[in-house]
């Protein structure tokens, strides 16, 4: 079998020394993945030698970090993902008027920058918050695991929605139909055969929230207080102290729960035998729900809905007043501000675009040669596309930090090393969507190209490129949405001149400058918004969606 | 090679990983013939056409077209147009930018390309539709279409790789003549592949039967049909009744056997077979027919009851059995009024039945 599969890669490798733009095209690849990807990641897993180790383990501050951390994976996962599914699943059975305030809703936080639900929470519940004193007339601090709970809940339920959405989907009504038929009732129907065939779905999901309320460290900033987490830790650590060999020995206990979670995930969600493809197109209808079931999941959905809502309303009353807990006049002072800082946000949008152009264009090229073109390092790369994925912005930012701070790889301190940054760390988005794309396009039109003379760059230009440029446009916009909203990636690699709009809204939260911060954000959603809207009246003239 | 000879196979071999799917294939191509490959689902003939499209290449063996040897050759290079299974038509490209792709590729000039177009359009019946894309076709129209693309690039050969497959039966009749008609007429060598053996028998000036990675037997539908070398070919094309009877005398003529049943009498076409061998007798089901009596006949009759029987039609098709054996045979004869589980007589067409030895019968279990 080893011989065998060396043939093919010393066939296939032959076989590039003819196509030579091919071949150059594969060796820019590697070199690309080699240095953005893989070097980073050495950098930050040979920094710490043992003793760094030792110390971090040994330490009750960083000991209790790491059990809070893991502590809040858990019940947020399960809280983010119960509350998707609901979401999902009202969507899916319930016929309500709602159902485009819920699908609005569940796209919300995706566009948002992560951490707003924090500043939200301390405008509604902190100190000077609308429902502690206005409301309740209390002075009380909310800070702490409850608060980073409720925020992390409402923040990540979203991504497990949009990956519940599918899974309940390839549900075949059919089978609901058929529990009823033999005597089973609502609840032995769903306990039976909705759930036994959506819980691999499920726990994909569940996988994917879960690494990313690991990894963010925006929320536990604003709002964990005392309770420390390990990525609020590795960031004090850089900003604090600049001691690496504590940041890189945090910043490893959390990839190895990310990539576990990551490599499960992928397991779970592949396992397409759950999947009922009946190999019949139906036309069935849900069966129907009772209705007090009906009622309780609407009034569910509704509730997260006004959490959500409220979340927007009160940031965008802050932007529009004048000192938030103290002056609530209307005022435009703070978008004044926001448009003398405008350099920012100009910064957000020029390395957004330029990282998430990289992103679409590299990813396209690298999708079709995994996909499409045997070079013996096929399974090698695809797993370098989605491996972004798995490390928590932080660690990248750690990584980018280290590895291109000196020699002919210096990019720190210019604009260069965030959108790198960006457009790696949005490879996994672009690369999915290329995927995605290139799996509706059958492999013998490529072949037909060949076969009437066309050879790889030829077939590549007219062929696949037209077919798959809605796909590559949507991962762009995608990544160009989530690229905007970062934080966690960008916060090592800005300096005064390349700041961006997260890192100035990290900045006066932390100088207690609410209203300022909300309207910075109020501003930057906005622009998310025009942007999506924008991609969506586009690609819904062409028939399309833009997959988030 | 002699320029006869469009595409030869010498000893070649094709393997995926631990599956062979070519085994040793030795062939050659005729030019101007169509040359159909038939047989079951994994027996390698679309790998066989896809090595001289040069979408594999091969692990063993030589591979000539036009007698320049193709290995290492890729596809875009080669000249050997394909109608796809699924057409493969670039959904993005209309009718005449999907018929034109290939000629644009060798750039002969826009006029040039467009008079190309224009006459295949015409000749397949495409006009009016050159703006459309292949949507807006039906299954028809996007089987032409995908033609006229391969015919377009002035290539003597086109392959073709179950084409049909697409379209329901009715259509698959009429294209399939005309496929037959537009081949003849304009002198090309088609590589035909499908596993139905109607298509084949009806299209063909050879056919070359396969299974599992091997060459069964090459020869005309005729000699495919009537003379099997052996029970698989028997079994695959056409329906076959097989008995097993043992010589007892041989002429130049004839060829007597003798089974449980009757004595039997049979043309001989020079079959290597001596007295007292046992032999197995492919009987297609034409070849038997429903008597009233067997007065004043010697031989050559068999019993049975019927077991089932389809209206076709045409003919009528019966199942008749006895103990163990059980013939299809069929019955041209619409004004017979056969009732189930009736006992028939059958008399057997001599000269219609052929003779396979042991040896041909060894591990040919029918798919």
């Amino acid at each position: 079998m080893l011989t065998a599969d060396i043939r093919t890669i010393q066939r296939e490798l032959v076989k590039l020394t003819r196509e030579p733009l091919l071949l150059m095209t594969v060796a820019t690849i590697v070199a690309i993945v080699g240095i953005f990807i893989i070097y980073p990641v050495l950098k930050v897993a040979t920094y710490p030698k043992l003793e760094d180790f030792s110390a971090v383990f040994a330490n009750s501050r960083w000991q209790r970090a790491m059990v809070n951390s893991a502590f809040i994976t858990v019940i947020s996962t399960l809280s983010a993902t119960t509350v998707g599914f609901v979401f999902a699943f009202t969507l899916a059975y319930v016929n309500t008027g709602w159902r485009r305030l819920f699908k609005f809703i569940a796209i919300l936080p995706i566009v948002s920058p992560s951490f707003i639900l924090g500043l939200a929470y301390i405008l509604l519940f902190g100190r000077a918050g609308i429902i502690t004193q206005k409301v309740l007339g209390l002075s009380l601090d909310m800070y702490g695991w409850q608060g980073i709970w409720f925020v992390q809940t409402i923040t990540y339920f979203p991504y497990a929605y949009v990956v519940l959405k599918g899974v309940l989907r390839g549900v075949a009504p059919s089978l609901e139909y058929a529990g009823h038929n033999l005597g089973a009732g609502h609840w032995r129907t769903f306990k039976d055969i909705v759930w036994p065939l959506a819980m691999p779905g499920t726990c994909g999901a569940a996988l994917v929230v879960g690494m990313m309320v690991l990894a963010d460290f925006g929320n536990p900033l604003l709002i964990g207080g005392n309770f420390v987490m390990v990525p609020t830790e590795a960031y004090m650590q850089i900003i604090g102290w600049y001691n690496l060999s504590v940041a890189t020995v945090l910043a490893l206990t959390l990839l190895v729960p990310a990539m576990v979670f990551f490599l499960a995930q992928h397991y779970w969600l592949s396992r397409g035998g759950y999947i009922t493809m009946t190999g019949k197109e139906s036309s069935l209808q849900r069966m129907e729900l009772p209705q007090a079931v009906q009622k309780v999941l609407v009034i569910f959905c509704l509730g997260i809905s006004t959490v959500v809502l409220l979340v927007y309303g009160v940031l965008f009353i802050g932007a529009f007043c004048k000192v938030w807990g103290f002056d609530w006049s209307f005022t435009l002072t703070n978008l004044e501000y926001v448009w003398g800082r405008k350099t920012e946000i100009i910064n957000s949008i020029h390395y957004s675009f330029l990282a998430s152009l990289f992103a679409a264009c590299f990813s396209l090229i690298l999708a079709y040669i995994v996909q499409r073109r045997q070079i013996g390092i096929n399974r090698g790369l695809d797993f370098m596309a989605v491996l972004p994925g798995a490390l928590p912005g932080m660690f990248m930012g750690i990584g980018y930090l280290m590895a291109f701070n000196k020699g002919l790889l210096k990019l720190t301190g210019s604009e260069w090393i965030l959108i790198m940054a960006l457009a790696v760390w949005n490879l996994p988005t672009g690369y999915a969507a290329a995927t995605a794309g290139l799996q509706q396009i059958s492999p013998s039109l490529e072949e037909a190209a060949a076969n009437l003379g066309s050879n790889t760059f030829r077939g590549f230009k007219d062929i696949i490129l037209p077919l798959l440029f809605l796909p590559a446009a949507s991962g762009f916009v995608v990544a160009f949405l989530r690229s905007l909203t970062c934080l966690s990636v960008v916060v090592f690699l800005v300096t005064p001149k390349t700041v961006v709009g997260t890192i100035s809204i990290l900045g006066l939260v932390g100088d207690g400058r609410w209203s300022s911060a909300a309207a910075f954000t109020v501003v930057l959603i906005s622009l998310a918004f025009v942007v999506l809207y924008i991609a969506e009246y586009f690609l819904g003239k062409k028939g399309k969606s833009l997959d988030l | 090679m002699t320029s006869d000879v469009a595409i030869k196979f010498q000893n070649v071999t094709k393997r995926f990983d631990a599956v062979t799917a070519l085994d040793n294939i030795s062939l050659q191509i005729t030019r101007g013939s169509f040359t159909t490959l038939l047989g079951p689902s994994g027996c390698g003939k679309t790998t066989l056409m896809r090595l001289i499209a040069g979408f594999y290449e091969a692990d063993e063996g030589e591979i000539f077209i036009d007698g320049r040897q193709m290995n290492g050759v890729p596809p875009h290079k080669r000249n050997t147009p394909l109608v796809f299974q699924d057409y493969a038509l670039f959904p993005h490209m209309t009718v005449y930018r999907n018929i034109s792709y290939g000629l644009e590729l060798l750039r002969p000039g826009r006029e040039a390309i467009a008079a190309r177009v224009a006459g295949l359009v015409k000749m397949l019946g495409l006009a009016g539709l050159e703006d459309r894309f292949p949507k807006q076709l039906s299954g028809g129209q996007q089987q032409r279409v995908a033609l006229a693309r391969a015919l377009a690039v002035h290539s003597g050969l086109v392959l073709l790789d179950e084409p049909l497959s697409n379209l329901d039966a009715k259509l698959r009749v009429e294209v399939r003549a005309e496929l037959r008609s537009l081949q003849q007429e304009l002198g090309i060598t088609n590589i035909y592949v499908t596993h139905d053996q109607d298509e084949a028998l009806s299209m063909s000036d050879v056919i070359v039967v396969m299974r599992k990675g091997r060459i069964e037997q090459i020869g005309s539908p005729q000699e495919i049909y009537f003379r099997p070398q052996n029970q698989f070919v028997a079994s695959f094309v056409g329906t076959a009744n097989f008995i097993t009877a043992t010589v007892t005398a041989i002429t130049s003529q004839e060829v007597q056997l003798k089974n449980e049943q009757t004595d039997i009498v049979v043309n001989n076409y020079a079959y290597p077979v001596e007295p007292g061998e046992t032999v197995h007798l492919v009987i297609r089901p034409e070849a038997m027919s429903l008597i009233d009596e067997a007065a004043g006949l010697s031989g050559n009759i068999l019993r049975g009851r019927i077991k089932m029987n389809s209206f076709l039609g045409a003919k009528t098709r019966y199942w008749i059995g006895e103990g163990s054996l059980q013939y299809v045979v069929d019955d041209y004869d619409l004004k017979a009024n056969l009732t189930m589980g009736s006992e028939v007589l059958l008399r057997l067409d001599g000269s219609m039945v052929h003779l396979l030895q042991e040896r041909q019968m060894e591990g040919g279990s029918c798919e």
